[in-house]
């Protein structure tokens, strides 16, 4: 009989009620709700499918799109599925990810009662123009009554979602963003993103026409910069590359993604990983609707263990923490100096990654590099140390 | 035994995409040497780039049986030869070989420079020029006005030539019927020594080299003894034959008769097209006139672009050379690429096909450096030297004068783009000669222009400034001496050794400006900035650069969706394989080829 396995698990909701200028993902945004229904009902059918022996869900996480724009009921539909079929922690972290034009004061009630503890809240920004040059549908003044009702409902563990390295955002822009989020109280975690801008995007397209002007990577990061000294200042720690915490408020759940813990994604193109194999759900709407597609779920990736430990140290790497030492010879049987020894040095060198206490973490200069670093870490085919 | 007066040796002129290799395929047919369903389309050309390029690259031979209309049975024999500049040498070897040929004008498209060429060619070997108009099932065809042009430019009369459609199997024995009764038979005394002309010769790596041959005087059988005469190497016969469905071997090959010998010779080099076979035991007192080695116009480097690929780089020259006895190659060393090798071309296109076969046959990812031409260089203490590379450049202080090679272009075009191909060829330090009118709207234009010109992207210029309507052909004409620097290429301020090239001083400055900038676009930016600068010795004439990257990083981790991420960076590793390091900077393969796309 093997232990049991703490899992995360994220359920995928790609409907929205307006699509964003910037976004690429797969998501609907005109749509009738009895294709919700039928959405619902195949990821209730997934969810009873999966093996659900010898382990314990640790965080649920409902994604998108935005899962607050679809009636509760059908949230709670998958809640009680997920409930009845798997074993769940006692303080399991449970997130929705909530849209401020959409967060009706019942639906959050309902949410409250369906057992979520932690709400993400997508504000993008606290000044008005940049959220109508984002395409998002509400305005600053709906978060803050969308933060009202939340605390109303006793939410006390919230996350924002805050963008920066935007056309026409100042510098005193972002600033106002940042005060005015950590003025909250009950916003404990916030995600800053610097915009990438995606092919075939509303946004792409005036960029490209030259209706809108991106910053220039001095001024990008001069905004990172800066954001990470204003949240520090208001003691959020960053603890991971596009992530900022109160003490003890760090994601569970996306952590788990980046120490490589197993975790289950239902819904259209979520991605799995179990017993260190990749797996992603189908991706066409009309594939997994279609009840005799099978299987739903694909293997994607069997990973090499040196795949494993290079997937281990670019995602490790992400957290400012870093990899620990002791626990990559726990996890991999071998020391991180044999697999990676030379490579590590040379970036230790070059003032990429820093090693301090037994472990190994990127520098400031690192984090702005990280790509960089990922790929020197990352062996070419029938390369090796 | 085949009478001499049934024998008609033949090749076929036209211009690319005139329908030369289709006509061949129809002659081969209707004479029934292959049946219809074995012909592989076009199968005088057998090499894949030929096919893809429609043009003919290494010549073939083909013998055919014919009974004509008056029930005689003639054989005739077609020689097949290149359809481009680079190769006019090898044509005119082929043509030697020949009593006649057959002229494939298109019949909407009318004559082109390269056609003119090689009825020059002809014309100069003696032989009797069959005129065939082809394509006339096409709507746009003009039977008539192309009748008047053949006339009035090459001045034979074509008012009897066959109107064809090799395409569509229309009037095929026409043709037949007019190599029997224009194309005279061949001549020769079968008692003299021999006398035998190599028009084309190639490796097989089994039976080493095959020398395709017209028998001119006296005859060859197997177990003869024969010496190549201008290379003076004696060879055993172990085989002579025809060419049909492959090769079949005979008894012996007579004056007038086409085939090949066989003679256990190893390397092409020893059997080189233009040369006479004569016998060892017998030889004739000379050798047949026109023979001359041919030598490279165009020179470049070639590098792996895996350094580590050196010695397959290495091998495959070594084979293609087997083959190819205008390739040259030695190596070299160059401080930005490492190992690789100074290749000598006849021109653009043969460089271009040698380039292609490496990375397609071989497998071998390249890195090329601008093609140079050969330089002619009088230094002050009087000693001459030639150089091919500019790296090789003595100093300046050294030099009392450099020559360039000039060239004597032909350029055939509609009258429309008469300005813009005038304009053209001013920019390129052209010197105009003369012009004429073919036709009401076609216009053929001289001009002298230095070949360092033309190797860059003066094909592509021409191109695309008539809409792909101008031919060009081109034969060296003199040596003249030119006011020429070295524009050296800097990358953070150290000179790369193979982005340096050689220009004329006038238009250093423009060229220097365009490369600097073409160069900032095709390299990516690096943790650091880069500073890049064309200089002539300490003198630097432009500048760019190539800002520091100040971020490399995927904010965004795209969910628990590690596998985007990570094929993602896969993807960039890719990349970076195919960078080359100089110095600090990477650089893309590509860059080294950029002084060849400036299109100016």
């Amino acid at each position: 009989m093997s232990k049991t396995k703490k899992f995360g698990f994220y359920v995928h909701l790609p409907f929205c009620i307006k699509k964003c200028h910037y976004c690429d993902f797969l998501s609907f945004s005109q749509w009738e709700e009895n294709l919700v229904n039928l959405y619902v009902g195949r990821l209730v059918t997934e969810i009873l499918n999966l093996n659900n022996s010898h382990m314990v869900l640790d965080t649920i996480y409902f994604g998108g799109g935005t899962p607050s724009s679809i009636p509760p009921y059908f949230i709670k539909k998958i809640v009680e599925s997920i409930e009845k079929h798997f074993d769940i922690a006692k303080d399991a972290e449970r997130t929705i990810e909530l849209n401020p034009a959409t967060g009706l004061q019942s639906s959050i009630a309902q949410y409250k009662e369906m057992g979520f503890n932690r709400v993400s809240v997508g504000l993008q920004s606290a000044e008005n123009h940049l959220l109508t040059l984002l395409g998002r549908a509400h305005l600053y003044e709906d978060f803050l009554r969308t933060y009202e009702m939340l605390s109303e409902e006793g939410f006390q563990n919230l996350s924002v979602d805050v963008m920066y390295g935007l056309p026409e955002q100042s510098l005193s822009d972002l600033v106002r963003t940042i005060k005015a989020v950590t003025d909250l109280e009950n916003i404990k975690h916030i995600s800053a993103y610097s915009l990438i801008l995606e092919n075939n995007t509303v946004l792409a397209q005036r960029v490209e026409k030259g209706q809108l002007v991106l910053p220039t990577e001095e001024d990008e990061r001069k905004a990172h910069y800066l954001l990470r000294e204003e949240l520090m200042n208001k003691g959020f720690a960053q603890y991971e590359i596009s992530n900022y915490a109160q003490p003890g408020y760090e994601s569970r759940h996306n952590s788990g993604y980046w120490r490589l813990k197993p975790y289950y994604g239902v819904g259209l193109g979520a991605a799995s990983f179990v017993d260190d194999v990749r797996y992603q759900t189908e991706t066409s709407m009309h594939a997994y609707l279609n009840e005799g597609v099978t299987p739903i779920r694909k293997a994607e990736r069997h990973p090499s263990t040196q795949e494993l430990m290079e997937d281990y140290m670019m995602l490790g790497l992400r957290m400012t923490e870093g990899i620990h030492i002791e626990k990559f010879r726990e996890k991999f049987l071998i020391g991180l100096d044999e697999v990676f020894g030379k490579k590590i040095n040379g970036l230790i060198e070059k003032g990429f990654l820093q090693l301090k206490d037994k472990r190994l973490f990127l520098t400031e200069k690192g984090q702005d590099f990280e790509n960089y670093v990922n790929l020197t870490l990352m062996s070419s085919k029938g390369e090796t140390e | 035994m085949i009478k001499k007066e049934n024998i008609r040796n033949f090749s076929i002129i036209a211009h690319i995409d005139h329908g030369k290799s289709t006509l061949a395929d129809r002659l081969i047919e209707t004479t029934g040497l292959i049946s219809k369903r074995d012909l592989t389309e076009q199968m005088l050309d057998n090499m894949d780039i030929e096919k893809e390029r429609g043009i003919t690259i290494k010549l073939q031979a083909v013998r055919l049986n014919y009974v004509a209309k008056d029930g005689e049975e003639y054989i005739l024999n077609l020689i097949d030869t290149p359809g481009h500049v680079d190769f006019n040498y090898e044509v005119s070897r082929s043509l030697a070989a020949c009593e006649g040929a057959i002229l494939v004008v298109d019949a909407s498209q009318g004559i082109e420079a390269q056609t003119i060429a090689n009825v020059y060619l002809a014309l100069e070997n003696d032989l009797e020029i069959v005129p065939v108009i082809n394509k006339i099932d096409l709507p746009s065809a003009s039977p008539d006005a192309v009748k008047e042009e053949i006339e009035n430019i090459i001045g034979i009369d074509a008012q009897e030539a066959p109107l064809i459609s090799a395409k569509e199997n229309i009037n095929i024995v026409d043709v037949l019927e007019a190599i029997v009764h224009q194309v005279p038979a061949p001549t020769g005394d079968e008692k003299a020594p021999l006398k035998a002309l190599i028009f084309d010769s190639y490796y097989d790596q089994y039976r080493g080299v095959i020398a395709s041959v017209r028998i001119v005087e006296g005859s060859v059988k197997a177990g003869m003894g024969i010496r190549m005469m201008s290379v003076g190497e004696d060879f055993e016969v172990d085989e002579v034959g025809h060419f049909e469905h492959g090769l079949m071997p005979t008894q012996e090959l007579r004056a007038g008769e086409v085939g090949y010998i066989n003679a256990g010779i190893k390397n092409v080099r020893d059997s080189r097209v233009g040369d006479t076979i004569t016998s060892s035991e017998n030889p004739a007192s000379e050798p047949l006139p026109g023979y001359k080695q041919v030598t490279p116009m165009v020179y470049c480097g070639i590098y792996p672009a895996d350094g580590a690929r050196y010695e397959d780089l290495k091998e495959a020259l070594a084979k293609l050379q087997l083959n190819d006895a205008a390739l040259l190659y030695e190596q070299e060393t160059s401080v930005a690429l490492g190992f690789g090798f100074r290749c000598g071309f006849l021109g653009l296109l043969h460089m271009e096909i040698v380039q292609e076969r490496l990375e397609r046959e071989f497998n071998l990812d390249l890195v090329t450096t601008a093609p140079s031409v050969i330089y002619q260089i009088v230094k002050v203490d009087g000693t001459q030297m030639e150089v091919d590379n500019p790296t090789n450049l003595p100093d300046v202080t050294e030099i009392k004068e450099m020559k360039e090679p000039i060239v004597l272009a032909t350029l055939m075009l509609p009258s429309d783009y008469l300005g813009a191909v005038m304009e053209l060829c001013q920019e390129r330090r052209g010197e105009y000669i003369n012009m004429e009118y073919i036709e009401a709207n076609r216009v053929s234009l001289h001009y002298l222009l230095p070949l360092n010109e033309i190797i860059y992207d003066f094909y592509d210029a021409l191109k695309s400034r008539t809409r792909g309507y101008a031919s060009l052909d081109y034969e060296l004409k003199e040596y003249r001496p030119s006011d020429l620097v070295k524009l050296d290429i800097l990358l953070k301020g150290e000179a790369v050794d193979a982005l340096s090239f050689i220009v004329h001083r006038e238009k250093a400055a423009t060229r220097g400006r365009a490369i600097a900038k073409k160069l900032k676009e095709s390299i990516p930016r690096q943790m650091f900035e880069i500073p890049i600068q064309a200089a002539i010795g300490s003198k630097i004439i432009a500048r760019e650069t190539i800002s520091a990257l100040r971020k490399d990083v995927l904010a965004k981790c795209y969910g628990g969706d590690i596998t985007r991420k990570r094929k993602l960076l896969e993807k960039q590793k890719e990349g970076k394989k195919r960078m080359r390091q100089v110095g600090s900077v990477e650089v893309p393969q590509e860059a080294f080829m950029a002084v060849l796309k400036l299109d100016s």
